[in-house]
């Protein structure tokens, strides 16, 4: 893992909690993913390289996550409104970092949002905030090219 | 004037998230309607008068660029007002966004960003307008 990159990954997150969703995360201890129970959304890119970025919630209420950025405490979403969000929040920090680290001429196409198992790969950037009484893991892997310093 | 809006984006909270702050803002819509590609986009475009539409980039099917062209070059829609709402970080494409005749606006945006997009891009609304 590089600084740089994890500094990016954190600035990236934080900010887009905050202006996306109204949450107020905290950086806190961990440079892996915990065990637990918990939802993976991620977002691939492909352009000057090729890679993915993680989100997983743990312990979060994503419900919450979602009717703060529709700015509507009163209605009940359901479960593909809930992901649908979470979703967009995974696309929109993948699309505000990338330029962050890969220059802002760089063209890079994002995939739609997918839910899958985790894969046990190892990851180039990793944070892990603090939020809503649980924890959001930021996680981001090159596959193949070079982008932050990482190259595969 | 109440304007008949196109919100294409594939995701729908992000669709609501654009209808309910053009609505708070007291912007008179009339139609709304949505998409969730460039291909649903384009039909709804050749079924319904829009005044503006709101086009991500980063979509399944057909994505918000390749819309954007296909609207540039039909004669029915190369003059539709288009305000590009996306994540997108890349001046590159930026560039190319507008060399279309459209205004860019980045996810995640202020509300008061998202209504002075929109107002620049149909050409500024009244007081008389705001509902």
């Amino acid at each position: 893992m590089t600084t740089t990159l994890n500094e990016e990954l954190l600035a990236t997150s934080v900010g887009v909690l905050e202006d996306l969703c109204f949450v107020c995360p905290d950086p806190t201890d961990g440079t892996t993913p915990k065990p637990g129970d918990g939802i993976t959304v991620q977002v691939g890119f492909r352009g000057p390289a090729r890679g993915r970025l993680a989100l997983r919630f743990v312990g979060v209420p994503q419900q919450d996550i979602a009717a703060a950025m529709l700015g509507d405490d009163d209605t009940v979403l359901s479960t593909a409104e809930t992901r649908d969000a979470i979703g967009e929040v995974a696309n929109v920090i993948c699309g505000q970092l990338l330029p962050r680290i890969a220059g802002d001429t760089a063209v890079f196409d994002l995939d739609p949002p997918s839910f899958p198992e985790p894969d046990g790969k190892e990851f180039d950037g990793f944070v892990a905030l603090a939020a809503l009484g649980g924890r959001i893991e930021i996680a981001f892997r090159v596959e193949q090219g070079t982008i932050a310093g990482v190259t595969r | 004037m109440a304007l008949n809006l196109l919100v294409v984006d594939d995701s729908l909270v992000m669709r609501r998230m654009i209808i309910r702050t053009l609505r708070f803002a007291g912007l008179p819509l009339s139609a709304v309607h949505e998409a969730s590609e460039g291909g649903e986009a384009l039909r709804k475009l050749a079924e319904n008068d829009v005044d503006l539409a709101l086009l991500d980039l980063n979509m399944p099917g057909m994505n918000g660029m390749t819309t954007l062209e296909r609207m540039r070059d039909d004669p029915r829609t190369e003059k539709v007002p288009v305000v590009v709402v996306s994540t997108e970080g890349s001046e590159t494409r930026i560039r190319e966004v507008k060399n279309k005749r459209a205004r860019f606006l980045r996810k995640p945006f202020a509300p008061e960003d998202l209504v002075a997009a929109v107002a620049d891009a149909i050409g500024g609304f009244d007081d008389d307008d705001v509902e």
